[in-house]
């Protein structure tokens, strides 16, 4: 009996205790988990609050309700504001759960961690209060005699009541979706709201009012353990279209310095004035490679990205196939072109066409070299790789933007010892394709590209008055960012705070 | 005694055109051993993109609303794929809801095969704690701002023509600010379209989780707040495995992310050590040569542009 | 006249959409929808285009049995098989079985409990949408699952070794800033690497206090370097794209029209 002595006697009796646990588990297991369980449903469906719950006088309102036009929107949003309840007793709450634009999380230490696990578990707790308390907002067309509970079959769908958490003081009202019916004889029958089809039937039919000429009444309460206060009504308002989009102001004006310098330097360059512009060797090169299919006799292949039509990296991939089709119709070289999408496909087709008809070689053109190959990523570059091998082509084009497939053409390129030239701005691919391709247009270079191969002066002042802007762009960083930074050092937090909005807008 | 110096600069003239079958061969060794040994688990390292995501999906309470978009093909299947079970795994076991949706045709199948599963394994139901909306054509800026105004709008059936109206789950996502953040994974730049979209207009947090090729694109989106976290290529799913298991929010989130890191670790070290051969050979070949007196210059390749 | 009102289309359309993104009314913004919606019309036939021409020239060139028929002769099985696996999938879809599809429907919503059991649609022999629902069209599913997929894959991971042999053919340390990249990119790749991020600051970082974690050095480069010099390149596309749009919109440049304007 020795091992019952010391340690050994601490296990035995576990295990004992732990088998009497077990078997009174078993036993009993039956009852008290079922009544558990129960509770925890009943837990988890009582608290939505089901309205409409007893007027409190004792409750007090929210105060200084108002409500506001979304700015710049096209009218289909109005701004409820208030503040919050002196009942109320949640924090103060933004919509976005935390601050991450101070990047709080970065490089966090395990006491961090356990810092910010406290803290969420409090947030947690937080959230399970939100079923209990909050404000209850209400919508009516003023033309309605009462705020509704419930969508009523007799006056329409209008708005099911809105619950908003406690400790939020504001409510973004863009559910202008369910339309109200105009007049008393156009209702809506049923209990469920309109499938879009009916909506669109009914809009069709006129039988919707828009939101904008419609006039709206709002009422809000705040509420809590089954009762709620007095509501604050809002009579007659709306929302109105706006005419110009506030936040867009500073895409606006460097929009438009930047189209004033890029225009004025077209003109100046009209007249004459001698410009300066880079030698390029990626473009100087266009011109070699296919001079070296057409020595070879093998065809040249042409890719157009994988963007769509509207695409502007795509609209300069059809300019630069427009020179080069040119080319390869006065030396009568074969051009290959896959697509992979069909739009880009008829868009391509109508451009090589104009180039062999531009050098009087129309009956050169043959429409099914430019080919709609797939439309799935890696099975173009499969089908491309495919091209390569099999027909052997001499210069392989890569014009446009593209993704992971990059270097799958890129490198079955260099395999197959064709000369490669790459017009992109996908900033991710650049590395792959500088890596196997022989020549690379990155970025402005590639949209310059019809610019210096055409060395039109029109062209290559657009191309001056870009560096220019470019110019002023630097400059004015560089101003606003030794503001900020004096700014900040000296104290003067207001000035550097109003330098970083400047740029806000820029990034959101 | 002049022989010497000849064979040596031909043994670094050879390092310098390894052929690329042979790299070839390494590569596929490299890939393919860790997987065929069992257990070889590497230990990873959580970043701040991963945690951050992580945090953002912590922080929210039980009963919000998710949009995860599968914006990808079966191609990238193995490296995101991860990073939706993982990501489902999280938001079912705070009782999050998940709507998913796709700009990528093929994206639907391959969320219905992953929430099915996890759904399984919490015992979730479809339509009451997921929704599978399906694919939508017409690009993310019409999508997205069509569900803003009204979800029935853009999608009127779920994936499988069920009316939203009979779907339990959709009382709760009404429109696109009813949800608390939008994840998109996406081997291309779709997390940037919801970053656009549903981030600068709707004000709806949006996240991503991306290839490891299209990473490098999304570190100024984190910067700005536009993305809350994104997840960078299989080890960002790896990171999240890892949250997931150090968090003990599920034991069992060790999956192919996890496992694929020993083959990742040994790749990355196989390409890490060919670039030293070839950069060893070409300075030795480079000396010899200025020993020999020779002045011709060789390089490795053709020649590369800058 | 040929040339004029291609031009006159593009400009007034593209001053209009610029236009309507400072904009915001109505009008605009429905001009904006209805372009859209538009250019998805137009996306859809020419997809027939697309398809046909894939066909066309693919039947060619099976039918003269040139060099590499037998590729052009499996894109055309491989389209026939997928398209009939996908539409005519639906005749070998099992019926539902609408009791159980009742039962799911109450127990979970009992508000729409109510919904009386004639509103279901009546079952259709057959349901042209359901072919592509994988969940019930096993034929496609598989063909998908088992054909499709691991091909995509495939290439996809031929990445992995195009990746190694470039890096080996070009990463060479030539002079300083190739050596400044070489050097980046390693640093990169092993930190991106658990096994090595991890074992580097076992080992080292956390006995050399000046040597930081693996992790926070890739991080860093990805963060700073890295986003620096893609916004240089960013600003460059963004207004190097304004001046393209604004050549396209003076017609300098007609790009719908084969190239330079004039």
């Amino acid at each position: 009996m020795r091992f019952l002595k010391g340690r050994g006697a601490y296990v035995v009796g576990g295990v004992v205790v732990a088998l009497l646990w077990c078997a009174t588990a078993a036993l009993g297991q039956t009852e008290p988990p079922a009544a558990t369980e129960s509770e925890e449903a009943a837990e988890a469906e009582a608290p939505y609050p089901q309205f409409p719950m007893p007027e409190d006088p004792g409750l007090r309102p929210p105060q200084d309700v108002e409500i506001v036009d979304f700015p710049d929107d096209e009218g289909n949003c109005l701004l409820l504001n208030w503040e919050p309840s002196p009942d109320d007793s949640a924090p103060a709450r933004p919509r976005e759960f935390f601050d991450l634009k101070r990047g709080e999380f970065r490089f966090m230490s395990a006491a961090h961690k356990q810092q910010r696990r406290e803290e969420w578990d409090a947030a947690a707790a937080e959230a399970n209060k939100r079923e209990r308390s909050g404000y209850v907002i209400r919508r009516k067309p003023t033309s309605q005699a009462e705020f509704l509970w419930e969508p009523n079959g007799e006056t329409g769908p209008v708005f099911s009541p809105v619950i908003i958490l406690p400790g939020f003081r504001q409510y973004q009202d863009n559910d202008f979706q369910f339309l109200v019916p105009i007049g008393e004889d156009s209702v809506l029958r049923g209990e469920s709201p309109p499938t879009p089809e009916e909506l669109l039937e009914m809009r069709e039919e006129q039988s919707l009012l828009d939101p904008r000429l419609t006039r709206w009444d709002y009422e809000i309460r705040y509420f809590e353990d089954g009762r709620m206060s007095e509501p604050v009504v809002m009579a007659n308002t709306g929302p109105r279209g706006n005419y110009y989009n506030r936040k867009w102001t500073n895409v606006l004006l460097m929009g438009l310095v930047s189209s004033i310098l890029i225009i004025s330097f077209i003109f100046s360059a009209r007249s004459g004035r001698e410009l300066y512009v880079r030698p390029v060797a990626g473009l100087q090169a266009v011109d070699d490679a296919v001079g070296r299919a057409t020595e070879m006799g093998r065809p040249i292949l042409f890719s157009a990205g994988f963007a769509g039509v509207d695409n502007i990296s795509t609209i300069a991939a059809m300019v630069i196939l427009g020179r080069i089709a040119r080319i390869a119709a006065q030396h009568g070289t074969k051009i290959i072109v896959p697509c992979l999408d069909p739009v880009v496909m008829t868009a391509l087709r109508e451009v090589v066409r104009e180039a062999y008809v531009s050098v009087g070689r129309p009956e050169d053109y043959e429409e099914d070299r430019i080919f709609y190959l797939t439309g799935a990523q890696f099975a173009y570059a499969a089908g491309m790789a495919g091209i390569m091998v099999r027909e052997k082509t001499a210069a392989n084009f890569y014009m446009g933007y593209y993704y992971a497939e990059s270097l799958i053409l890129a490198e079955t390129g260099f395999m197959a010892g064709s000369i490669q030239i790459v017009g992109t701005d996908s900033y991710t691919q650049l590395p792959f394709f500088i890596v196997a391709c022989d020549y690379t247009l990155m970025g402005e270079e590639f949209f310059g590209a019809s610019a210096y191969l055409s060395r039109e002066p029109k062209l290559l002042g657009s191309l001056k008055g870009q560096d220019y802007s470019k110019l002023l762009i630097a400059v004015f960083m560089t101003a606003a960012i030794l503001v900020a930074t004096v700014a900040g050092l000296a104290g003067a937090d207001g000035i550097a705070e109003w330098t970083q909005q400047l740029f806000q807008y820029a990034s959101s | 005694m002049a022989q010497q110096p000849h064979v040596k600069r031909d043994i670094w003239a050879s390092l310098l055109k390894i052929d690329r079958r042979i790299v070839f061969v390494f590569i596929f060794v490299a890939l393919t051993v860790p997987f065929l040994i069992p257990g070889m688990n590497v230990p990873v390292e959580t970043q701040p993109p991963a945690e951050k995501l992580f945090a953002a999906i912590e922080a929210l309470p039980s009963g919000s609303d998710v949009i995860i978009s599968f914006d990808y093909g079966p191609s990238t299947k193995p490296e995101l794929s991860p990073m939706a079970t993982a990501l489902a795994r999280h938001c079912f076991s705070r009782d999050i809801r998940i709507y998913a949706m796709a700009f990528y045709l093929e994206g639907p199948a391959i969320g219905e095969q992953i929430l099915r599963e996890v759904a399984e394994e919490y015992g979730k139901e479809e339509h009451v704690d997921y929704v599978n909306l399906g694919y939508k054509p017409g690009g993310p800026a019409a999508v997205i701002m069509g569900m803003a105004a009204g979800v029935s709008q853009v999608f009127p059936t779920d994936k499988n023509n069920t009316p939203l109206g009979d779907i339990p789950a959709m009382s709760h996502f009404k429109k696109l600010s009813d949800i608390e953040l939008c994840i998109s994974l996406s081997a291309s730049t779709y997390p940037e379209a919801w970053a656009g979209f549903a981030k600068a207009r709707v004000g709806v947090p949006c996240a991503g989780g991306v290839t490891a090729v299209m990473a490098a694109d999304f570190y100024a989106f984190l910067d700005t707040g536009q993305l809350v976290g994104c997840l960078m290529g299989m080890a960002g799913a790896a990171e999240y495995e890892e949250l997931l298991v150090s968090n003990k929010v599920n034991e069992n989130a060790y999956g192919t992310a996890t496992q694929g890191m020993a083959s990742q670790s040994m790749a990355h070290i196989v390409i890490v050590a060919f670039v030293a051969i070839g950069n060893i050979a070409m300075y030795m070949s480079l000396r010899n040569q200025r020993r020999s007196g020779s002045r011709r210059r060789k390089g490795g390749s053709r020649s590369v542009n800058s | 006249m040929r040339k004029q009102v291609p031009f006159l289309i593009a400009t007034v359309m593209g001053i209009a959409m610029v236009a309507q993104f400072f904009i915001p009314t109505h009008g605009l913004v429905q001009m904006q929808s209805v372009v859209l919606l538009y250019g998805r019309i137009i996306g859809a036939f020419a997809l027939v285009l697309g398809v046909a021409s894939l066909i066309r020239i693919n039947w060619i060139r099976a039918k003269r049995k040139g060099e590499g028929w037998t590729y052009a002769a499996v894109t055309i099985i491989g389209f026939v098989a997928m398209f009939l696996a996908g539409s005519l999938g639906g005749f070998f879809i099992a019926p539902e079985e609408p009791a159980e599809t009742a039962a799911v429907t109450s127990e979970s919503a009992p508000a729409e409990a109510a919904v009386e059991p004639a509103a279901t649609p009546p079952q259709k022999s057959y349901d042209f949408g359901a072919g592509l629902d994988m969940t019930k069209n096993r034929v496609f599913a598989w063909m998908f699952d088992y054909i499709y997929t691991p091909m995509d894959a495939t290439i996809f991971a031929l990445l992995a070794f195009y990746v190694a042999s470039a890096a080996y053919r070009a990463m060479r340390a030539r002079d300083l800033t190739a050596g400044l990249l070489l050097g980046a990119a390693i640093i990169v790749m092993l930190g991106r690497a658990p096994l090595t991020s991890y074992y580097w600051d076992q080992l080292i970082s956390q006995h050399v206090k000046f040597i930081p974690s693996l992790g926070d050095v890739t991080e860093w480069l990805m963060e700073y370097p890295n986003t620096a010099a893609k916004r240089g390149v960013y600003f460059g596309v963004g207004l190097a794209a304004l001046g393209q749009s604004i050549r396209i919109l003076v017609g300098l440049e007609r790009p719908y029209m084969a190239g330079t304007g004039d």
